[in-house]
């Protein structure tokens, strides 16, 4: 065996040495690889300004910062991400311009869409003309039911899987006798008609006449007066200040000792139950994921929440009076990664291969992670709704506390798709 | 007030000179219009088309408060039945876009009959607070669910259908954006031209003349209510047209477009560009819509600074832009003719 001298020792030091560093270089090469090629442009339809705009910030911030996590490890299949944002006003006319102006324009393959409704509705019959994929945030059931169109996803929630979610667990723990008092307009409705059938296919239920509410009604006194004397719970729904309102004066009127209120967290987003005075203390909320982090503190909820910068209890932004928009702002954190998603699984290149794109998102499963730190979802494929976790929770000591997690497998059962898109031509 | 689109009576040689300058800037503008699609990509021929119908819908109000003399409030509640008579049409009766559109504006104008029967017989303030309270009762009945038969599934509607124009041996569809432009222009031209014919007719004359002194006019034999009258049915016809142009455009129509805000704001548009004339309107509805698209990009509370802008227009251009302009030219007209030896 040849001896090693010093000399053939140095060189072997040397060769390794030089060897090793070309791995290291390799190495970090490919760790900070910046993605290449022309980038795979994802617009926004966001309510920046205008009457949702406290959740707009939130919803913006969230897609804002997947992009950024994205480019930051290698784009999409490679490629860099561009995240360009329009602001819809909260306004259907003008979002729906944005949304040409955002695909024409600005040249997005793929929009997420507003938390508005009306945005929405104005927008999805557009997605189709112009072939391009869109994720809208709003609540409407219409988006993904009888005004969908196989272009259009959603990734949260709507009045259909709210009532889906919530109205059997509220029947069997906050009574049997109902009411329903609300903004008369269609979000209102639509809650008591989707509960109405959740329901009377539940059975055991009575309802009372509901109660509709003028949208401009400030002194909301007539209309409590006419909540039926046996109501066990009032379910409500109100926006902004109608519903600051609402919970003020149906508090003062004793009604939250007589019987039991519900709602859904919209009635409640964005603001905190410490600045409501206590006005909704003790009112029972279904929450689409918890604004608390402790009842949902996986790593990737926390991870994700550190990058919105917001406090786990009250979810109060630091620096800032901003409450975070809990039960919303994940869909768009979340809609960013089921475009990726669906990009490296379809192999989308460029907008012609948008067909393959909607079949690869059609039907797809995603496990709980930091990409969906909400839960594991299906994304189900003929109604292009995900299937997702629900929360009920209670508002105690200015605080909204979980009480009972609701699985998205509970909620599917009452909650068969209506329409089936995959029938549908591109 | 003297409408700036309005001829002064007789023959002089300085009403040949208007009717000249008009027929050439005419000329001009319907020349940009049709080359626009070849300089201009898909969005802003979209954008285009959009600002014209807002424009038409000023142009309806700049008609009944600029030549009438009436602040009307209540011209979202046509625009809206525009829409509702547009889907009506579509999506009840099976109209082709054709019959769309015509009972879009036999719906707004049969809804103004009684409404402008009732509003034009009172003046002033009182005829505002008359169209306010129409237009919250119709909204109020139509947003209502236990009045939901009323509005049925036709008000907030999103066509799930690509509109077609059919013109006898072919059809063209909606689908490619210069058949949308073109059929917008086609149509706000046909809107504008009749209107322009209206306001020049002796019936325009005579709603000028209500306007300036409505007691002498009745003097003269004219009968006022029944002249205002009609010129509120033939503005509530013109912004139901606008509605079923914008039905057609966005292929979306939602209650909130009866709202009297939205009339507040064919109000705005219509005072920044001028309403003494039927031009002004379209020139304020573009200064609108221009700024506060491009200024919504760079400012996320960009409606302060519009604010601060129509502040500026309203300080010094009270007649509006398109008044601001004529002002000018008039200025230099007389200019030149007094350096002429």
């Amino acid at each position: 065996m040849k001896k090693t001298s010093r000399r053939s020792f140095m060189k072997m030091v040397l060769a390794g040495g030089v060897l090793g560093q070309g791995l290291n270089l390799t190495l970090a090469r490919d760790l900070f690889a910046k993605p290449t090629g022309a980038p795979i442009v994802i617009g926004h339809q966001c309510d920046l300004t205008g009457g949702i705009s406290s959740w707009g910030y939130w919803l913006d911030k969230a897609a804002k910062a997947a992009c950024d996590h994205l480019n930051a490890n290698n784009g999409i299949a490679g490629r860099p991400v561009e995240y360009v944002v329009e602001d819809t006003e909260t306004n259907p006319p003008t979002g729906a311009r944005k949304f040409r102006s955002l695909v024409q324009r600005s040249k997005a393959d793929f929009v997420i869409g507003s938390v508005h409704s009306g945005v929405n509705l104005a927008t999805v019959p557009i997605a189709k003309e112009l072939k391009t994929i869109y994720i809208p945030q709003g609540m409407a059931n219409e988006m993904t039911g009888a005004k969908g169109n196989r272009y259009t996803f959603r990734v949260g929630s709507d009045t259909y899987s709210q009532a889906a979610a919530g109205a059997a667990w509220a029947l069997k723990n906050l009574g049997k006798k109902w009411s329903f008092i609300f903004a008369d307009y269609g979000w209102g409705w639509s809650h008591f008609k989707e509960h109405e059938a959740v329901l009377k296919g539940l059975g055991g239920a009575k309802i009372n006449a509901p109660i509709a509410v003028p949208l401009d009604a400030k002194d909301l006194l007539p209309y409590l007066a006419k909540v039926e004397k046996d109501t066990e719970q009032l379910y409500s729904i109100f926006f902004g200040s109608q519903s600051v309102a609402y919970y003020t004066q149906s508090k003062s009127l004793g009604m939250d000792k007589r019987m039991n209120r519900y709602s859904v967290l919209c009635t409640h987003e964005s603001i905190s139950p410490k600045e409501m005075a206590g006005a909704s203390e003790g009112i029972f909320l279904l929450e689409y994921h918890p604004r608390m982090l402790k009842y949902k503190d996986t790593p990737h909820n926390k991870k994700v929440r550190e990058l919105m910068k917001v406090d786990p209890v009250d979810g109060r932004e630091d620096g800032s009076n901003r409450i975070l928009a809990s039960s919303h702002y994940w869909a768009t954190w979340e809609s960013v990664f089921f475009i990726q998603k669906a990009i490296e699984k379809s192999g989308w290149k460029a907008k012609k291969d948008t067909p393959e794109f909607i079949k690869a998102l059609e039907g797809m499963q995603v496990k709980e992670s930091f990409e969906h730190p909400q839960g594991n979802k299906v994304m189900r494929a003929k109604d292009h709704k995900a299937v997702i976790d629900f929360y009920m929770s209670r508002i105690e000591n200015g605080e909204i506390h979980v009480k009972h997690n609701i699985p998205a497998a509970d909620v599917e059962s009452r909650f068969p798709p209506q329409f089936d898109f995959t029938k549908e031509s591109f | 007030m003297t409408a700036a689109g309005v001829a002064p009576a007789g023959p002089t040689p300085g009403a040949f000179f208007a009717a000249g300058a008009a027929g050439w800037g005419f000329g001009g503008l319907a020349a940009a219009l049709a080359l626009l699609p070849l300089v201009v990509p898909d969005y802003q021929q979209v954008f285009v088309a959009e600002i014209l119908v807002w424009g038409l819908f000023a142009m309806s109000f700049a008609i009944v408060f600029g030549f009438g003399g009436m602040l009307s409030f209540s011209q979202a509640v046509f625009f809206g039945m525009g829409c509702y008579g547009f889907n009506l049409g579509t999506l009840y009766f099976g109209f082709n876009t054709w019959g769309a559109v015509v009972s879009a504006v036999l719906a707004a104008a049969l809804l103004a009959l009684p409404v402008g029967y009732i509003a034009t017989r009172v003046r002033h303030h009182h005829f505002l607070i008359v169209t306010v309270i129409i237009s919250v009762l119709v909204t109020t009945v139509l947003e209502s669910g236990h009045w939901r038969w009323i509005a049925g599934p036709y008000v907030t509607v999103s066509l799930t259908f690509v509109p077609e124009v059919p013109l006898g041996f072919t059809r063209f569809s909606f689908i490619d954006e210069w058949v949308a432009y073109y059929f917008t222009v086609v149509m706000v031209a046909a809107a504008f031209f009749l209107a322009w014919r209206i306001v020049h007719s002796p019936f325009g004359r005579a709603m000028l003349a209500i306007k300036d002194n409505e007691m002498r006019a009745q003097m003269i034999g004219l009968n006022v209510n029944k002249l205002r009258w009609m010129l509120f049915v033939l503005a509530a016809g013109i912004a139901g047209h606008a509605g079923a142009l914008y039905a057609l455009l966005a292929r979306y129509t939602n209650l909130e477009f009866f709202h009297w805000i939205y009339s507040g704001k064919a109000i705005v548009m219509a005072m920044i560009g001028g309403v003494g004339s039927l031009v002004g309107p379209f020139v304020g509805t573009a200064f609108y819509m221009l700024s506060t698209e491009y200024l919504s990009r760079y400012f996320q509370q960009f409606i302060i600074v519009f604010g601060f802008i129509l502040l500026l227009v309203v300080r010094y251009a009270p007649d509006g832009i398109w008044g601001m302009v004529l002002r000018g030219a008039r200025g230099l007209g007389r200019h030149g003719q007094a350096s002429k030896p």
